[in-house]
């Protein structure tokens, strides 16, 4: 093991100084330095040059976001130069995503060429020509006289001040959610459920209404009270869901926005649902005795038709009472709504008056042994009394402890991890794109 | 609950998922094609910088090698010639491409002429301008070989993309059809060098 290791340290270090790089051996200056723009393996240039280079392409960096980089090299074999280049770029993503303001200058000696590489985003710039001004005009003649560090040096200085003289652009600012053309068609979306209720709701109120089976007014108004629900649930709450799911599958998700007030939208169905459900209880019913029609009386008037534990009831809001009386032969009939209240029926008089007076407890639980626990209940009606004695359970020693560290867990996992960052020291170039252009050069 | 309304619960179930599914498989081709679409047009505009750069080129040229009209006159004719040949990348098929490559296939040639016979003109090859107008051309030349290998890279992934299953179901239902792609040019076509 110990020789492998030795025996790949000398391959890769042989091809570390080998004479002819590739794309993939050749060092990138991102890994040598922080703000290293120079890859300088062979040491074509002096250390001041590329100090210098470097000094030059970082504040050009900051001022303008282009990332120019120069690369000096021995020998790229028998490949040719240009799409070395273009290969290269790629490979080092020079420039930044979108803008892909990136630059190389690849100089091979062995080759007796210097090319650029221009990023789309600096095509405009750094037309070939004027990238083929600067070599034939800088660097070039430099070059044949063996100057190398002069003749990139003056190339860099030329490079980077046009670069400079370009405006500076601006990031474009993020194009913003054409609210303008969405809200018109989420308004439409919400009248379009305002209407679909509507005509749901309305289509079952009649259905109920012709329904034989439901005989009396209360009957219906349950039926309506039932329906009506349902048919609001399922809008305000599946219709949200499913088009969060939506949303969230085939575009911005800032859209969710638009779905949460669907629910609201439901809120004039359900007033006419209501509307309906009173008015149909209180419609006029046939009388049973003779031909004549039977009306609903007020809340008032209708005291003097009902029992007294009746009236008490109505006062709790246990038990609502209609009363009909008819317009001709004085029938009455009285039908009963009960209503979803904490009061039940009192088993010595009858009266939905029975309430739950108080909780004691008797004998409290503890580790070890169950306790005991006294409900009351109480008719307020009658002011009979009932006792019940229930087991509470014995306390669980880790339970409610356990069960809040898993919440809490819960919502707080997750938060770890490192941020992800590449290690090895030194950043990479920002991912910018080229597609061959530049200029090349001999001497 | 009913047997049946599970029943019809899982039906409605399985074919909401078909439909999904079937929604983002349409829209993951359709921004594919529409890659391979504008790979092509980048592709188109890197031969239309070639052929803009023509006029400017032969304009140079004139000045200098008065005796060389014959091949001047064949880099206009191909330029003419090929400039009539365009594709909507809509109905790319193979044919047109061989058609477009041909076309421009000829261009390359009647430019590699012209640039051999300017060898033998030592005062153009030293004006600033030709000097110039060659890295330019040099440049585009580059760009296309370097556009035409992307556009062929789509042209591959969105066609192994469209013949997969279950993308091919999709694909032929919906008539997504493959791109073809550019071959290796022919020795007679090859880009003119312009090294020198």
């Amino acid at each position: 093991m110990k020789n492998l290791i030795l025996f790949l340290f000398c391959l890769f270090s042989t091809l570390a100084f080998a004479v002819d790089y590739t794309i993939q051996t050749i060092p990138s200056p991102k890994n040598s330095s922080e703000n290293g723009f120079v890859s300088n393996p062979d040491g074509i240039l002096k250390s001041e040059t590329v100090r210098q280079i470097n000094i030059t392409l970082d504040s050009l960096e900051h001022q303008t976001g282009a990332e120019v980089t120069v690369v000096v090299v021995n020998s790229i074999g028998q490949v040719e130069i240009k799409p070395f280049a273009t290969n290269l770029f790629a490979e080092w993503k020079i420039g930044k995503t979108k803008k892909d303001n990136g630059l190389l200058v690849l100089f091979v000696l062995n080759q007796r060429q210097v090319t650029f590489e221009t990023g789309y985003g600096l095509e405009g710039v750094l037309p070939d020509a004027i990238c083929k001004r600067i070599q034939y005009q800088s660097m070039t003649p430099e070059f044949k006289n063996g100057n190398y560090d002069a003749g990139l040096m003056a190339g860099v200085q030329r490079i980077s001040s046009i670069i400079r003289k370009e405006p500076v652009q601006q990031d474009a600012p993020k194009s913003p959610i054409a609210w303008n053309e969405i809200i018109p068609i989420a308004i439409a979306a919400y009248l379009l459920i305002v209407l679909f209720t509507f005509v749901w709701i309305g289509n079952s109120i009649q259905k109920i209404r012709k329904n034989a089976k439901l005989t009396s007014n209360i009957a219906r108004y349950k039926a309506i009270k039932s329906e009506k629900s349902g048919i609001i649930i399922l809008i305000a709450i599946f219709v949200p869901i499913i088009s969060i799911v939506l949303i969230a599958f085939f575009s911005n998700p800032i859209f969710i926005l638009l779905a949460l007030p669907i629910p609201l939208a439901t809120i004039p169905a359900n007033l006419y649902a209501r509307f309906m459900m009173f008015k149909i209880r209180r419609s006029p019913i046939p009388c049973n005795v003779c031909d004549g029609e039977m009306h609903i009386l007020s809340e008032k008037q209708e005291d003097a038709h009902l029992k007294l534990a009746q009236q008490f009831e109505e006062k709790l809001h246990a038990i609502d009472y209609d009363v009909f009386v008819c317009n001709k032969c004085a029938n009455e009939a009285i039908f009963t709504l009960d209503k979803p209240s904490s009061y039940s029926e009192c088993p010595k008089c009858g009266t939905k008056a029975l309430i739950l007076k108080e909780k004691r407890t008797i004998v409290a639980p503890t580790y070890i042994s169950a306790g005991t626990e006294r409900t009351t209940y109480i008719c307020k009606f009658c002011g009979y009394e009932e006792n019940d004695n229930h087991n509470i359970p014995r306390i669980n020693r880790s339970g409610g402890a356990f069960l809040g560290g898993a919440v809490a867990g819960g919502f707080f996992s997750g938060g770890g991890g490192f941020g992800g960052g590449d290690g090895g020291g030194g950043g990479s170039f920002g991912g910018g794109m080229s597609g061959g252009g530049g200029a090349t050069s001999g001497w | 609950m009913k047997t049946n309304t599970i029943i019809l619960i899982s039906v409605v179930a399985v074919l909401v998922i078909a439909v999904f599914s079937g929604i983002s498989t349409y829209n993951k081709l359709v921004i594919e094609r529409e890659n391979v679409n504008s790979q092509w047009a980048n592709v188109e505009s890197q031969y239309q910088r070639r052929s803009d750069l023509i006029p400017n080129l032969v304009a140079t040229v004139k000045g200098y090698a008065t005796h060389e009209s014959s091949t001047l006159e064949a880099v206009v004719a191909a330029r003419s010639r090929a400039t009539q040949v365009t594709i909507d990348p809509k109905n790319l098929t193979p044919e047109k491409l061989q058609e477009y490559q041909a076309a421009q296939g000829q261009v390359s040639s009647a430019l590699g002429k012209l640039l051999m016979i300017t060898e033998n003109y030592p005062d153009l090859k030293a004006n600033q301008n030709f000097l110039e107008l060659q890295a330019q051309l040099e440049g585009t030349e580059n760009r296309i070989s370097v556009e035409r290998n992307r556009y062929n890279d789509v042209a591959k992934s969105y066609g192994i993309l469209i013949q997969r299953f279950p993308t091919v179901i999709f694909a032929s239902m919906f008539g997504f059809e493959k791109k073809p792609y550019f071959e290796a040019e022919k020795a007679a076509a090859k880009a003119p060098s312009v090294k020198f």
